[in-house]
């Protein structure tokens, strides 16, 4: 009886040894949410490693003019706006009221039945803004420096929205309350949107603070190049 | 059977018409001359073998990583007139700076025409200047209604750049000002104002070819 003890003790030992051996490699080769297929990878996906392809294609093609992109990072949570292949302004995403199973959507609509990365902004709509620089100054600066007053100032916007084509909009907004332009037509744009929604609208919403949000507002001109980074 | 029909299925057919006409009237129509198929990523060649694939994602992976700067860089932002000295990941430098106003001037006599835009794209730092002088443009001279100077020392002011200037090319500056207030405003012809501070920190830390990204 006593050596059937001694012998389970010895045994013991290597079997817990190679259960955490064997948990530590099982847990070292689950992919993190999120993550996606690399040429490193140990778990190949040939299917993510084609769309991963068109995605480093395209980003590679968009480097080589000398105008500015918007990269929708959903794989790294993140917004992007990138000169040449290199970051510019980035703004990691809070995504607000938005489930995993909506970012896949949105990349799914975005990338369509041709599974194209690539989109020009169609519309940007702005609900609410305020200025950033007092009125009554910037007719002083105006006066003195002889530039229209309209030119010099810097609208903060309190939410707007940029669309690309299919209804594949990104809703941003900020901790500031701005001045709605039209009361009506944001009401009517958000019904749209409600309508839209349960036929399949595809819509994230992200909050920025103010001084990112102007950039980005500014920055997205319409026809602006957009990348997805698809959520996997 | 009339009443289901008029109380339930006439409502109805209503409702769907009114929500088909809704959407209908507020669809926005995507504007023209916005070309949809920017980059073609239909047609890859994407091999179906495990090992060529991985290869060819490796080298896509490469030259994506080539084309960003090893050492920091310079970024300008012009939308909300900030400056940054940074790499992708950390930003060494966050300061407000003003940039070019983008309005227009007409030479009324000669019709020659300025646009005081800061110029957008990925340039480089060419030089840097203790103490520089302003060599006064034709259009300063135009925009206050006064006569073109014959003489080049007419042309020279030396107080208004700041401690430094580094030029990025095409006549274009990052300098100082000694309208501190107004950092923040687009009211530059095109060069990029600094506060004394930071230009001093920026000078510092920025070595001669070093890239400028400006969107």
């Amino acid at each position: 009886m006593q050596s059937m003890m001694t012998s389970a003790r010895r045994l013991s030992g290597p079997i817990v040894g190679v259960l955490t051996v064997s948990l530590l490699v099982s847990c070292a080769g689950k992919k993190q949410p999120g993550a996606t297929t690399t040429s490193t990878d140990k778990q190949w996906d040939q299917q993510q490693a084609e769309i991963q392809y068109r995605v480093l294609q395209a980003e590679l093609k968009l480097a080589k003019s000398n105008q500015a992109y918007l990269v929708l990072d959903f794989q790294r949570n993140q917004l992007e706006i990138k000169l040449q292949g290199t970051t510019v302004w980035n703004y990691p995403m809070t995504i607000e009221k938005t489930e995993a199973s909506e970012l896949h959507e949105f990349s799914e609509r975005f990338m369509g039945s041709q599974q194209n990365v690539v989109r020009p902004l169609l519309f940007k709509y702005l609900f609410a803004a305020s200025s950033r620089t007092p009125d009554s100054i910037l007719a002083i600066v105006s006066g003195a420096t002889m530039f229209p007053s309209e030119l010099l100032q810097r609208t903060i916007p309190e939410r707007f929205q940029l669309k690309w084509s299919d209804d594949i909009v990104l809703d941003i907004r900020t901790d500031i309350v701005g001045k709605p332009g039209s009361k009506w037509k944001n009401t009517m744009v958000d019904i749209r949107q409600a309508i839209a929604g349960h036929l399949g609208d595809a819509l994230v919403s992200v909050k920025m603070p103010k001084d990112n949000a102007i950039t980005l507002y500014r920055a997205a001109v319409i026809g602006l190049p957009t990348l997805i980074y698809p959520a996997s | 059977m009339k009443k289901v029909f008029f109380f339930v299925i006439v409502p109805l057919v209503f409702l769907v018409g009114v929500l088909v006409v809704f959407m209908a009237i507020t669809r926005e129509k995507p504007p023209e001359g916005i070309k949809l198929a920017l980059v073609d990523t239909v047609a890859t060649n994407f091999p179906k073998d495990e090992k060529l694939a991985r290869k060819e994602l490796g080298n896509a992976e490469k030259s994506l990583l080539k084309l960003k700067p090893v050492k920091p860089y310079i970024v300008i932002d012009t939308h909300a007139n900030r400056i940054y000295y940074r790499t992708e990941d950390s930003i060494y430098l966050d300061a407000v700076c003003s940039t070019g106003s983008g309005s227009e001037l007409i030479d009324s006599v000669t019709k020659r025409k300025w646009v005081f835009n800061t110029p957008r794209g990925v340039f480089k730092i060419h030089n840097k200047i203790k103490d520089p002088w302003w060599r006064k443009p034709d259009w300063e001279f135009i925009a206050n209604s006064e006569p073109i100077p014959k003489n080049e020392s007419d042309r020279m002011d030396g107080n208004v750049m700041g401690d430094f200037a580094m030029g990025f090319g095409d006549g274009f500056f990052i300098h100082g000002t000694i309208y501190e207030r107004l950092l923040g405003i687009n009211v530059t012809h095109g060069c990029v104002r600094l506060g004394t501070e930071d230009l001093h920190k920026l000078v510092e830390l920025t070595p001669i070819g070093t890239s400028v990204y400006i969107f």
